[in-house]
């Protein structure tokens, strides 16, 4: 016989599922829908926020697709000049160089607001 | 901050509601910071892939040539030696010059033997030519297939006689950019270089930004479609959590609403 506490989750489940549909069924498009059921399956879900917790958080995204983008077209430009041929890592240093610049940011402002 | 915690418990504990609030409040800042990640993902997708073409295009078209330098005669001592003119420097083995500037080479030849001899100076300056145009040769023929080569008529030399021939050049401006190679490092190092061995003179020149990001560069592992996939990689990552975070934040609504409805 299921004790107090599993019935109580078995609610909250139900609960969760009911609103989760009709929020799904208020997507405009079907690929949303079905990106929604996708997300919210509990092993991408899990990973999804272990991810924007350590190497996808936003501001270092930020910093790292800016930096990365910008730093590979001056390098681009500068190879045309100096009529040299990039070796296609840049991007891979470029990118971690700017995730960290990123973070940086994001605590600067953290330790700011603080203060 | 998590989604389904904050809906489950949303039916049960009216104080949740707080809670999702704040949840959309997170989801819209970082909206618009994922926004701007996407596009500037997309824009590094578009300059990988040039660079990728580039890479592709060029890798067979690098310039390789290779100077045969000529051996030193033992009955003939030659040295070379260079001024800056335009700075009114002194004769040296080792100057700076910029570009512009006139740089004047001296070539002096010595009759070590004990007879009298017949000499002709002729000089390989192909390394000079890479980055200079002679002005003035004084009296000697230039030829330049299949390398720049500079020839004075020959003279007379008597045992320990000497004779000088100057080479007059102006420094290319601005400087071209000519890649490293391998197989000559003479090449796109940026010094002008003449004589053999010991006896060598150069003259140093600037060496631009790009040929400095170039050996920089030139350090790091070639992964010719490494980059492309790379940054398409990012870009699928970046626009995986743009697009998750719109559907959060219109679901997260869509529940907010309708509990207030109720």
């Amino acid at each position: 016989m299921p004790n107090r506490s599993e019935n109580s989750r078995r609610t909250k489940r139900h609960a969760y599922k009911t609103l989760l549909n009709e929020a799904q069924s208020a997507l405009p498009y079907k690929a949303e829908r079905r990106f929604s059921r996708f997300i919210h399956s509990y092993a991408i879900e899990r990973a999804s926020e272990l991810l924007e917790t350590t190497v996808a958080r936003p501001c270092g995204l930020v910093g790292a697709s800016i930096t990365s983008a910008t730093g590979l077209s001056i390098l681009y430009v500068f190879s045309i000049q100096g009529n040299f041929i990039l070796h296609g890592s840049e991007v891979m240093l470029l990118w971690v160089l700017g995730y960290f610049a990123g973070l940086v940011v994001e605590a600067l402002r953290y330790i700011i607001r603080r203060n | 901050m998590k989604f389904r915690s904050i809906v489950s418990d949303i039916p049960f504990h009216p104080s949740r509601v707080q809670d999702a609030d704040a949840l959309a409040l997170l989801l819209h800042k970082r909206h618009l910071l994922l926004r701007i990640a996407a596009a500037a993902s997309i824009l590094l997708l578009a300059v990988n892939t040039l660079v990728a073409i580039t890479l592709t295009m060029e890798s067979d078209n690098k310039p390789s040539a290779t100077i045969n330098r000529s051996q030193p005669d033992d009955d003939l001592l030659e040295s070379s030696e260079a001024r800056n003119l335009t700075s009114y420097g002194d004769y040296s083995n080792d100057i700076e010059a910029s570009p512009g500037e006139i740089v004047e080479f001296r070539y002096t030849l010595t009759n070590q033997s004990a007879t009298n001899q017949s000499y002709s100076l002729e000089k390989d300056i192909s390394d000079i030519t890479q980055y200079a145009y002679v002005i003035d040769a004084s009296g000697g023929s230039l030829s330049t297939e299949p390398l720049a080569k500079i020839s004075w008529p020959a003279t007379d030399l008597t045992p320990n006689e000497s004779i000088s021939r100057t080479l007059l050049v102006k420094i290319m401006s601005p400087l071209p950019a000519t890649p490293d190679d391998s197989t000559d490092s003479t090449l796109g190092d940026y010094k002008l270089q003449t004589g053999d061995g010991d006896r060598q003179t150069t003259v140093s020149l600037p060496v631009p930004t790009s040929k400095r990001i170039e050996r920089q560069v030139e350090k790091l592992p070639q992964i010719p479609l490494g980059g492309v996939m790379l940054s398409l990689s990012i870009f699928l990552f970046v626009s995986y959590f743009y697009v998750r975070n719109q559907i959060l934040l219109h679901e997260i609504k869509t529940i907010r609403n309708s509990h207030n409805a109720k």
